[in-house]
């Protein structure tokens, strides 16, 4: 056998692996179905505003036609779109009435390059949150099992944010955090004056501030706020795979990356009840190939995941692999929320020097320190401060020289709060295999049917109510935005088809992301979720990752696996 | 050499930072630079769009829009032609029936308003005539977030001056590397808006 495990998957939770796993001394193979990216020499993050294709903009009979989903996303321009897939290459189908957004790339590093770095830990309140009201099935851990891997994780990405001592949102290890606008600091003193029990802070995100040892020879340096991250960072100033934990890898020796392999089945052997090996289509020339390993981790994301295990069918399986529960498709969750802006006129002295690629934080108040109004779970706000510029010009009346004066000052600030809201798991939101369509490769392609439901609309209302209110008590105005779809997939955090549990009967997967049915099958990305929190996932993804590697490679030490 | 090439960059504020940008990515292997320049322009041998009268029209009315003052305007910059350009290359159908639209609106007004063709007017009244025009249709735009033909063709020519190299360093304010971020500065620093 020429590896010890298989890692399907190059992104957020299979660069975790690989990196966790080479640094333990095992063999191993990561199985990317798209084309190899070089960090730094392939991302677009060195043009200039005037060097832009078409200033930014892709040409829309070219959204129209290849782009129809990934265009509608805000990261989409002409110096960002080789990140995305075309649709038109990549079909997936979806109830008429009921859309699904689905937003992704295939390339080396997947959507770490493009994630929007934003990094939250899941405190207990979430963990015990599925025991505590009944929906979904009970998490197999708590906070404490994930705390030590939370602080592997952080410390080896770099997370920038301020300890805040609030038991729904536990502190990390952080670096200095980004600092904060004159008109956030008067928004973050309104909102402790008028909401005891909520609290504006800055985001914590995953860009260097105070660069360590270990991230300087990984060749990352501190952030230079220019804000061009989803274009790639040639700095290694935000956390990807190809800017930290493949490197980590690539430097003890012990790792193999086979790009442009598309994962079409995990091959079982009923004799050893046992994954046996990973068959892949070369995406260039479709021809077939195995590769063998004592273990498999899937991470290649939520959708992709469950569309290989339920493809990898058998005598034994005849559901999907794994899938002996009927859990593998379902509980499909995403956040959702919408946005909310105001206005002010205060400290217009005030200003910044740079591109802050972040913004602040009001983490979960409802059904912690306030009521939840009829609903279940809750919601947190991502909040964004800037001075708005010419663009104004645009909607303003106003010509020739007075035109270009006035634009010559920065205008009003604005503030922007983008609500995240807590969805339920639901049986019913689902990932299946569509009965005849196949891609290029003759892969089913996958069926998404998937909801919101009583629950989310509640929360959506008190989301926006809440948002109003603040923006309004703090003297901004405020408006609800129409930006983005609102569509379930539209915060591009699916997860939750093959969820952790307790019991095999409910679950696919146990307290350390090993699935139920078979000795050496991990899955640790997205899929794994037995519920959603409020808080942007990949965090919880990478600390995940990083325990069952450990798990792994003690069974594998231990001569068990 | 890595790794001093970070020091670098954190400990070295007095260095233009675009230069240190460059000499960044030639150490992280990047020769990527020069070929993508290249290929980015959105304009040599590009074909145009508009027909000859609707750009004469245009030309003008970039440059009321924008015109030199203690900075150079829309004709220096090029405006006019970007956008030409960038219409023949990004816009659909609809979107180029829509502009075509909204400039032979334009033209057609003036008529109606003075009794001569447009380009015959005085700069003054051509000038005029375009703040009537702009104020009327950016009003009739504003109750709905939609863009309408007007605000899409105002959008494309304050975007083709404002994130042009001049229009971004010299009227307004630009740095391609700003270093950490200063979040609460007197605005007396900058001087002006940022570009971006």
């Amino acid at each position: 056998m020429d590896f010890d495990v298989i890692v399907v998957g190059s992104g957020m939770t299979g660069g975790w692996a690989a990196k966790e796993l080479t640094e333990q001394g095992f063999k191993v193979l990561v199985l990317e179905r798209g084309r190899r990216l070089e960090h730094a020499a392939d991302y677009t993050d060195h043009l200039q505003p005037w060097e832009l294709e078409n200033r930014g903009k892709v040409p829309e009979d070219e959204c129209a036609e290849h782009y129809a989903v990934q265009s509608t996303l805000y990261a989409f321009d002409s110096a960002t779109k080789h990140y995305w897939v075309k649709d038109s290459e990549h079909p997936y189908s979806t109830p008429e009435d009921r859309p699904f957004m689905w937003y992704r790339g295939y390339h080396l590093g997947g959507r770490s390059i493009m994630w929007g770095r934003q990094s939250y830990r899941l405190s207990d309140i979430d963990f015990e949150a599925n025991k505590r009201d009944g929906h979904g099935a009970d998490w197999p851990i708590r906070y404490a099992d994930l705390a030590p891997w939370y602080d592997r994780v952080e410390r080896f990405i770099g997370v920038a944010g301020t300890r805040e001592g609030m038991p729904q949102l536990p502190d990390g290890q952080f670096q200095r955090p980004l600092e904060v606008t004159a008109i956030e600091k008067d928004f973050q003193s309104k909102i402790a004056r008028q909401f005891p029990g909520r609290r504006l802070f800055p985001a914590r995100v995953a860009h260097l501030t105070e660069p360590t040892e270990e991230q300087l020879e990984l060749g990352r340096g501190a952030c230079q706020s220019r804000s061009v991250c989803a274009r790639g960072c040639s700095f290694g100033a935000y956390f990807s795979s190809l800017s930290g934990t493949l490197p980590a890898a690539e430097r003890t020796g012990n790792l193999t990356i086979v790009t442009d392999a598309i994962v079409e089945r995990v091959i079982y052997d009923p004799t050893t009840r046992r994954a046996k090996s990973v068959q892949v289509i070369d995406a260039n020339t479709k021809e077939k190939r195995t590769y063998e390993a004592r273990v498999v981790f899937m991470c290649a994301s939520a959708i992709a995941t469950t569309q290989i295990l339920l493809n990898s069918g058998s005598e034994a399986f005849p559901n999907g692999l794994a899938n002996r529960s009927d859990q593998v498709g379902r509980n499909l969750m995403d956040h959702f929320g919408g946005l909310y802006a105001g206005f002010s006129t205060n400290h217009m002295d005030r200003y910044y020097h740079g591109r802050r690629p972040s913004g602040g934080y009001i983490p979960r108040y409802r059904n912690v320190t306030e009521s939840g109004e009829g609903f279940v779970r809750g919601f947190g706000f991502q909040t964004m401060t800037m001075r708005s510029n010419w663009t104004n010009g645009v909607r303003q009346p106003g010509v020739g020289a007075e035109l270009k004066e006035g634009l010559r000052q920065p205008g009003p600030w604005r503030v922007i709060m983008s609500g995240f809201g807590e969805m339920l798991p639901y049986s019913n939101n689902r990932v299946t295999l569509h009965a005849s369509r196949r891609d290029q490769w003759g892969m089913p392609i996958v069926h998404i049917d998937c909801v919101h439901g009583e629950n989310e609309r509640k929360i959506k209302e008190c989301m926006e109510k809440d948002a109003l209110e603040m923006l309004g008590a703090a003297g901004y105005g405020g408006q609800t935005v129409p930006f983005g779809t609102s569509a379930p997939g539209d915060k591009i955090h699916e997860m939750g088809t093959a969820r952790m549990g307790r019991e095999p009967m409910t679950s696919v997967l146990n307290a350390h992301n090993h699935a139920h049915d078979i000795d050496n099958l991990y899955i640790t990305d997205g899929a794994s979720m037995a519920s959603s929190g409020c808080q942007n996932p990949s965090l919880t993804y990478m600390a995940l990752t990083a325990r069952a590697a450990h798990h792994a490679g003690d069974r594998l030490r231990a001569g068990t696996l | 050499m890595k790794q001093a090439s970070e020091d670098n960059m954190q400990r070295g504020p007095n260095l233009d930072r675009r230069d240190l940008m460059k000499y960044a990515l030639y150490l992280l292997g990047s020769s990527a630079v020069a070929t993508t320049l290249a290929s980015c322009a959105p304009g040599a041998g590009a074909e145009t769009y508009f027909s000859a009268s609707r750009r004469a029209v245009l030309d003008d009315m970039a440059d009321l829009m924008i015109p030199e003052t203690d900075t150079p305007g829309a004709r220096t910059v090029g405006v006019a032609d970007y956008v030409d350009r960038m219409v023949a290359k990004w816009a659909s159908k609809e979107t180029r029936d829509e502009l075509d639209q909204v400039l032979d609106e334009f033209r057609d007004a003036a008529r109606e308003g003075n009794g001569e063709s447009y380009l015959e007017l005085e700069a003054s009244q051509r000038l005029a005539h375009l703040k009537t025009f702009d104020a009327t249709r950016v009003a009739g735009a504003s109750r709905s977030l939609a863009p309408s033909p007007y605000t899409t063709l105002k959008e494309l020519l304050l975007t083709a001056y404002y994130l042009s190299e001049i229009g971004a360093t010299q009227e307004l304010r630009y740095e391609a590397v700003p270093g950490p971020f200063r979040g609460d500065i007197p605005l007396s620093e900058v001087g002006r808006a940022w570009a971006v």
